[in-house]
């Protein structure tokens, strides 16, 4: 019979591998590899996500800052503009 | 699935999978082995999506076959035999020409019907594992093996008339 003839072959099939013992340690360098990219990618995503969260504290502080002095520099500002007018006017 | 775990899963299906790549590749171990390996790499980086710890085997079947037909399309075809003959090495001559006409036969299949001829006869899988590790339907499984046995029809007849 075809499938049995089929059969019997793949179970004479023993093909000469290379030693277990190899195969095995590539296998638990490709490993040790993987996990320390691994790890420094943990570690990369951890201080891009507290940059993140500094840069995103730092731009809040400075924007109530700003905002809270936003009529003592708008006072400035109208000074600044006023001075420049007045000079333009005189010596322009 | 701790390391250790995977490593263990590892051990107990290195042989058996190797021995399959071997075949699919028709005699070309260390392309074999590195196909194997890397299998081996994607499924630890992918543990997470391995619902059943008991279906690991089938689960890196799958993996290799993958990895197998992605490599098997960029090269576009495999080296011929004939021309991997002078790179024999004098110490494995012997050894490679033992399944030299076996692995002759297997290249005149196509890899799919190569990988379920290989996943039917070799591992003894069913022909609703060999879908779902090939990722297609139970019918193509079946015409892969019909066209698969019909190929390897002329090989087993030479094997019947040599030990007449």
């Amino acid at each position: 019979m075809e499938q049995d003839d089929i059969k019997k072959i793949f179970d004479d099939f023993a093909p000469e591998l290379d030693s277990d013992e190899n195969f095995m340690a590539i296998f638990q360098r490709n490993i040790n590899a993987a996990e320390l990219i691994r790890r420094h990618s943990i570690l990369m995503r951890r201080r891009n996500k507290r940059a993140l969260v500094i840069a995103s504290l730092a731009g809040f502080v400075i924007g109530v800052l700003f905002s809270l002095a936003l009529p003592w520099v708008s006072g400035i500002v109208e000074g600044i503009h006023l001075n420049a007018s007045f000079a333009l006017q005189n010596f322009g | 699935m701790t390391r250790q775990q995977f490593t263990s899963n590892v051990e107990a299906t290195q042989r058996a999978l190797r021995r399959f790549l071997v075949a699919l590749c028709c005699g070309d171990s260390s392309r074999a082995d590195d196909i194997a390996q890397e299998s081996y790499l994607k499924a630890y980086l992918s543990l997470d999506k391995l619902d059943d710890p008991c279906k690991f085997k089938p689960w890196v079947f799958r993996i290799a076959y993958n990895t197998f037909i992605s490599q098997y399309r960029k090269t576009d075809c495999l080296c011929p035999l004939e021309d991997a003959k002078v790179n024999i090495a004098p110490d494995i001559a012997d050894s490679g020409f033992k399944y030299q006409a076996l692995y002759l036969a297997l290249e005149m299949l196509t890899p799919k019907e190569r990988t379920s001829i290989l996943l039917y006869y070799m591992q003894g899988y069913s022909i609703k594992e060999i879908s779902q590790i090939e990722n297609t339907s139970e019918s193509a499984v079946k015409q892969h093996l019909s066209r698969g046995r019909i190929h390897l029809r002329d090989f087993i007849q030479n094997i019947e008339d040599g030990t007449r």
